[in-house]
C-alpha cells in the first residue's frame, strides 16, 4: 500500500490501480451485484452443449422412466444451484417421469424438500405416487452402493416416514 | 493386552483389506451382499462421526467458557444454537399431531425446526457465502499479476474464463463462452484428471501400507 501521497504520485497507472484502496473494490462489486438485480438487465443466456445434452437426454426418456435426481446444495450454493434443480424438476415432470429426489448433502435437506414439493405441487404431482422424496442418509459413496445394490433396505421410508416398498412411484425398482 | 491393542487391529486390517480388494472382482451373490452389509457398517459409521463431531465441538467450546478466553460470548451463542435447535428439533407439532423429529415440514405444515432452517440457517449462510465473494473479489484483483510469463497466461485464461461464464461477458466478447468451455472441457479436465490420478495412486499406495501393517498410524500412539 502506498503511504504518501508522493508515492502514489511516483507510480504509473497500472501500479495506481493495483494499488487501488480495498472498500473501493467492494463498493464496485456491490454496485455490480445490486443493479442487475434492482434493474434487470435481459441478456440473453447462451445455451452450453452440456446444457443441451442433458435436456436432450431426458427429453429421449419414455414416459413412466426413473428420473433419480440428488439435489447436493445448501444456502451457500444456492444461487447456482437451485434454479438448475427446478429446471431438471419442472422438465421430468412434464415428461410424466417417476422422480425420484434425495440429497447426500445434510445442511441442504429442507431446501431440497422445500424445491421438490414447491415444483411438484406447481406441475400438480402428487407425493408416493407421482415422485417420492427420500431425504438424507450418511455415508455417500456407501450409501450409493446400497442404493445399487438394494433401494429399500438403502431408504426403508421415505422422508416423511412412508415406507418406500408401499409407494406406487417406486414400484418395480 | 498387547494382543489386542496391536497385533488383532493389524489382522483385522489385513483380513478386511484383503477381502475387499478382491471383492471388487467377484461378481457372485455373495459377494455383492457382503459389500450390501459392510457399507451399511460404513453408513452406521459415518453416522457416529457426526455425534464425535458435536461431542468435540461442545467440549473445544466448554473450554473456551470456563477459561474466559477471549470470544467466549460467542462459544454462549453456540451453545444456546445448538441446543436451542435439538430442543426444537425433538419437540411435538401440535398443528401436524406428531413429533417433529429434525423434519422441515410435516404434510406440508412448516415446523419450528424448519422455521429456524429457512429463516436463520438459510440466511446466515447465504450472508456469510456472499460476504466471501467479496473477500475472494479483492484479493483476485490483487493477486492477478502478470509477473512472468505463466502468470500472464493464467491471468488471460482467467479473464477469458470470467467473461465467458456471464451473459455480459459473452455479449462483449461472443467467443468467450466457446473458449471457456475449451478451456475448461479440454485444459482443466485434463489437469483436474491428471490430479485425480495421482491422489488415486497414493490412495492406493497408502492402502497396500495399511493392509500390510506398514503404515501404522491409525492405531494410535498410546501406552502398551
Amino acid at each position: 500500500m502506498p503511504n504518501t501521497l508522493r508515492d502514489l504520485a511516483t507510480m504509473n497507472f497500472a501500479e495506481r490501480m493495483l494499488h487501488i484502496d480495498r472498500r473501493i473494490i467492494f463498493l464496485v462489486i456491490g454496485v455490480c451485484t445490486l443493479l442487475p438485480l434492482l434493474y434487470p438487465v435481459g441478456l440473453a443466456i447462451r445455451v452450453s452443449s452440456e446444457v443441451r445434452g442433458v435436456h436432450d437426454y431426458i427429453e429421449s426418456l419414455p414416459e413412466g422412466s426413473v428420473f433419480l435426481l440428488s439435489m447436493d446444495y445448501d444456502p451457500a450454493s444456492k444461487p447456482e444451484l437451485y434454479p438448475q434443480a427446478v429446471a431438471l424438476l419442472r422438465h421430468a415432470f412434464r415428461k410424466n417421469l417417476r422422480v425420484i429426489g434425495m440429497t447426500l448433502w445434510l445442511p441442504g435437506t429442507g431446501l431440497a424438500e422445500q424445491v421438490m414439493t414447491q415444483v411438484a405441487r406447481e406441475m400438480g404431482k402428487v407425493s408416493g405416487k407421482d415422485y417420492v422424496f427420500l431425504g438424507w442418509s450418511p455415508g455417500s459413496g456407501s450409501l450409493i452402493i446400497n442404493m445399487g445394490q438394494d433401494l429399500y433396505k438403502a431408504f426403508p421410508t421415505d422422508y416423511y416416514n412412508q415406507p418406500t416398498r408401499e409407494l406406487a412411484v417406486l414400484k418395480g425398482i | 493386552m498387547i494382543f489386542l491393542r496391536r497385533q488383532l487391529p493389524l489382522v483385522i486390517t489385513f483380513v478386511t483389506g484383503v477381502l475387499f480388494a478382491a471383492q471388487y472382482y467377484v461378481p457372485h451373490p455373495r459377494s455383492e451382499l457382503m459389500l450390501t452389509e459392510v457399507t451399511k457398517w460404513l453408513q452406521i459409521i459415518g453416522g457416529f462421526a457426526l455425534v464425535l463431531g458435536v461431542t468435540s465441538l461442545f467440549h473445544i467450546h466448554a473450554v473456551k467458557i470456563r477459561r474466559k478466553e477471549p470470544g467466549w460470548g460467542y462459544s454462549l451463542v453456540l451453545y444456546a444454537g445448538i441446543f436451542g435447535t435439538i430442543a426444537v428439533g425433538f419437540s411435538y407439532n401440535f398443528a401436524a399431531g406428531q413429533w417433529v423429529n429434525g423434519k422441515e415440514s410435516i404434510n406440508g405444515i412448516m415446523t419450528a425446526f424448519g422455521w429456524i432452517y429457512l429463516n436463520m440457517m438459510v440466511p446466515l449462510q447465504g450472508s456469510m457465502f456472499a460476504i466471501l465473494a467479496f473477500f475472494i473479489a479483492s484479493a483476485a484483483y490483487r493477486s492477478f499479476r502478470a509477473r512472468s510469463r505463466e502468470a500472464a497466461l493464467l491471468l488471460i485464461a482467467a479473464v477469458i474464463v470470467m467473461m465467458g461464464r456471464v451473459p455480459l461477458g459473452e455479449m462483449l466478447l461472443p467467443v468467450s463462452g466457446d473458449v471457456t468451455q475449451w478451456i475448461l472441457n479440454v485444459l482443466n479436465a485434463a489437469v483436474r484428471r491428471a490430479i485425480l490420478i495421482g491422489i488415486s495412486l497414493g490412495a492406493i499406495a497408502l492402502s497396500l501400507k495399511i493392509i500390510f501393517g506398514i503404515e501404522r498410524a491409525y492405531l494410535g500412539g498410546g501406552k502398551e
